[in-house]
């Protein structure tokens, strides 16, 4: 449903990537956030049993190497991957410092999409890397301002070509705010239009293979069908208990239950979950939670005429385990109990998620697909 | 989907839907809330706490929907224009006055298939509604709505449905138009249309409905020319200034994809003939 779309934030060492790598991620749990310097250590470690200080001591090729192994690690993702990065190191054989070691490789320039640089100004720069040598977080080169401004110039520039050569974006920003503001802008936005047009699409693909039928009830499933939120339920097996409610914290960001809102969401499930976990806790919260009995008599009942469809912006996979276990035949055109299921949730599952504007677009997709067709709608929000 | 549905049912737990009240609020307000109805679901038998029923929505209950299909199985009636229009009864009542007949009748009708193409706009926009660009009197251009054209045709009964017609078509000036006369041999033009497959939208028009033999004659006709393929597409909507209560009755049961328009049902039993035949009064042939 969305492109997988990497995005990487460059600068210099104390230039601020990693606080504000750290504050994106505690914004947007949907996104898979990557110190890049973390990534080659795990390949390090399993390549070479050594740390990350000791990444300078193995030659060059085995550097490239492992550099390209960590970009295959970062590749994969079905969502947004935000990784830091360095493009260059300062060459300390050198001792006034004026030449550079250029790291970026062709894998690199096949593998991001977008590239950030976080042009901090150079006094910032050196009062932040002075900052983390006394605290002795990380060993940092003793720099001049100038020599930091002259490096930070060659990192622009190599980068500028390197992107124009590969066909990636290349945008430089101030600070974190700037940073927030381009990735909504050049990245999210697009992503999120062509994501609209796409699961749109889809909806109307599925719509058209539902049956024939004088009256279709659309039954919402969460709050309607049961009287479970099941998507909290599912997040609750995910995230420990008493932990920030990630699903709630992206709706409460927008004021209404926007498109954008959902598909992040669809994001997160592809963020947490491994695809077999995400079944198999879906199967687990679909076993704990129970359909109303009035609901499972009244459509065991309905005459032939009659279709009902269950349109829900909830987790598919529960609801499709849910309604078998009850003795729901799901997707069957006829017989008693059948039940089609318009759901999707997950970006890396599923060809189409639902907002109320889909929900929407089920009735008029309906009205057109069958003449004279009456449509009941019955659910337990306004955003039904 | 609650709003743009035939009906929405909201559901209501024994928890009292907090995020509902605003929604409800807004529900009871609006013109359309004559489509909504509340409904309890639980596990208990027990009735809901009446407290918790909001003011000014119906009550539902899933044991009367079931009775509902089992008596009407697709669950449209007769919209009966009279009974929530002021203007439909306004109109209504011109078309019985004895003192207007011929051309001031015809005008009279041709207003109702006018203000019975409005309401059946409103009732159908996705089928009938399209956007389209126009030259704006400021020098630009707009996007603004029309009626469809090229999947619509309208389709008179003749003699009584033609004045009507003629307001019809004025709503929806590109539609086709096939005038359709029972001794009629020749439906060529009619099958060419239909199977061309592009309408999706057939208006059948005439002036009374009775017994509803005429209309049920044409439109067992003109289900059988659809081409299997768009049949599940295709939409009949009939439109009448009056139709008798008996009709009204069983019509939507027994063609249960049709849409059934009348500008007043009517529960007087006696048959126009002769000086007082709606088809004699219009072209003056008592």
């Amino acid at each position: 449903m969305i492109r997988p779309t990497v995005v990487g934030v460059y600068s210099v060492s104390g230039a601020g990537k990693s606080h504000a790598l750290s504050e994106l991620s505690r914004l947007h749990p949907e996104w898979r956030c990557l110190e890049g310097s973390e990534v080659i250590e795990e390949v390090l470690l399993d390549q070479h049993g050594r740390s990350f200080d000791q990444f300078r001591l193995i030659d060059e090729e085995a550097k490239d190497s492992v550099r390209t192994a960590a970009i295959q690690k970062i590749k994969g993702f079905r969502g947004l991957t935000l990784v830091t990065g360095h493009c260059s190191f300062p060459d300390v054989s050198d001792a006034d410092v004026t030449s550079f070691k250029d790291v970026f490789t062709s894998g690199d320039g096949e593998t991001y999409d977008f590239i950030f640089y976080l042009d901090t100004a150079s006094d910032v720069v050196f009062q932040q890397r002075n900052g983390d040598s006394i605290s002795s977080k990380r060993a940092r080169l003793n720099l001049s301002e100038d020599v930091l401004e002259q490096w930070m110039q060659h990192e622009k520039t190599t980068l500028k070509q390197q992107c124009d050569q590969h066909g990636i974006r290349f945008e430089t920003v101030k600070n974190l705010e700037q940073l927030t503001n381009s990735l909504d802008e050049l990245v999210i936005q697009p992503l999120v239009d062509a994501a609209k047009k796409q699961s749109k699409e889809a909806l109307r693909e599925a719509i058209q293979t539902l049956p024939s039928a004088d009256v279709y009830l659309l039954l919402d499933g969460d709050r309607t069908l049961c009287a479970d939120d099941t998507g909290k339920l599912f997040f609750d097996h995910v995230f420990e208990a008493n932990s920030v409610d990630r699903q709630k914290q992206i709706f409460q960001r927008y004021k209404d239950y926007t498109f954008q809102a959902f598909l992040e969401v669809a994001m997160l499930y592809e963020r947490v979950v491994e695809d077999a976990d995400y079944n198999l806790l879906s199967e687990k919260t679909a076993s704990a939670v129970s359909i109303y009995c009035q609901w499972t008599d009244f459509l065991g009942r309905l005459p032939e005429n009659v279709h009902p469809i269950l349109v829900s912006s909830g987790n598919r996979e529960i609801w499709e385990t849910l309604l078998k276990l009850q003795g729901f035949s799901v997707d069957a055109e006829t017989g008693i109990r059948r039940m089609s299921l318009l759901a999707g949730n997950h970006i890396g599952l599923h060809p189409y998620i639902l907002d109320s504007q889909g929900k929407g677009l089920v009735v008029s997709e309906l009205r057109r697909k069958v003449g004279g067709c009456m449509i009941l709608a019955f659910g337990d929000s306004g955003t039904c | 989907m609650l709003e743009s549905a035939d009906r929405g049912y909201i559901v209501l737990d024994d928890r009292c839907n907090r995020s509902m009240k605003p929604f409800l609020r807004a529900a009871v307000a609006s013109s359309s809330n004559h489509r909504l109805h509340q409904l309890c679901v639980s596990d208990t038998p027990e009735p809901i706490d009446s407290g918790a029923w909001h003011d000014g929505i119906q009550v539902a209950c899933l044991e009367n929907l079931l009775h509902e299909f089992e008596n009407n199985g697709a669950l449209h009636t007769v919209e009966d224009c009279s009974r929530t229009s002021a203007a439909a009864a306004v109109l209504a009542t011109q078309t019985r006055r004895s003192d207007l007949t011929g051309p001031a009748l015809q005008a009279i009708h041709c207003d109702v298939g006018r203000f019975l193409s409005d309401r059946l706009l409103d009732a159908f926009p996705v089928r009938l509604v399209q956007q389209s660009d126009f030259s704006h009197v400021q020098g630009t251009t707009f996007a603004g709505e029309t009626t469809r054209g090229a999947s619509v045709l309208i389709v008179p009964l003749m003699r009584g449905g033609e004045p009507m017609s003629r307001g019809v078509h004025e709503r929806f000036p590109t539609a086709s138009m096939f005038h359709w006369d029972d001794d009629q041999g020749d439906l060529s033009v009619l099958e060419r249309l239909l199977t061309a497959g592009t309408v999706t939208d057939v208006i059948l028009v005439d002036s009374v409905i009775n017994e509803g033999r005429s209309m049920r004659r044409v439109l067992n006709r003109m289900q059988g020319l659809v081409p299997s393929a768009l049949r599940e597409r295709t939409c009949f909507h009939v439109l009448t200034a009056v139709m008798q209560q008996q009709a009204a009755a069983s019509l939507p049961f027994e063609y249960p994809r049709a849409r059934f328009l009348t500008l007043r049902v009517s529960d007087n039993k006696y048959k126009g003939k002769g000086g007082t035949d709606t088809g004699n009064r219009l072209f003056g042939t008592c």
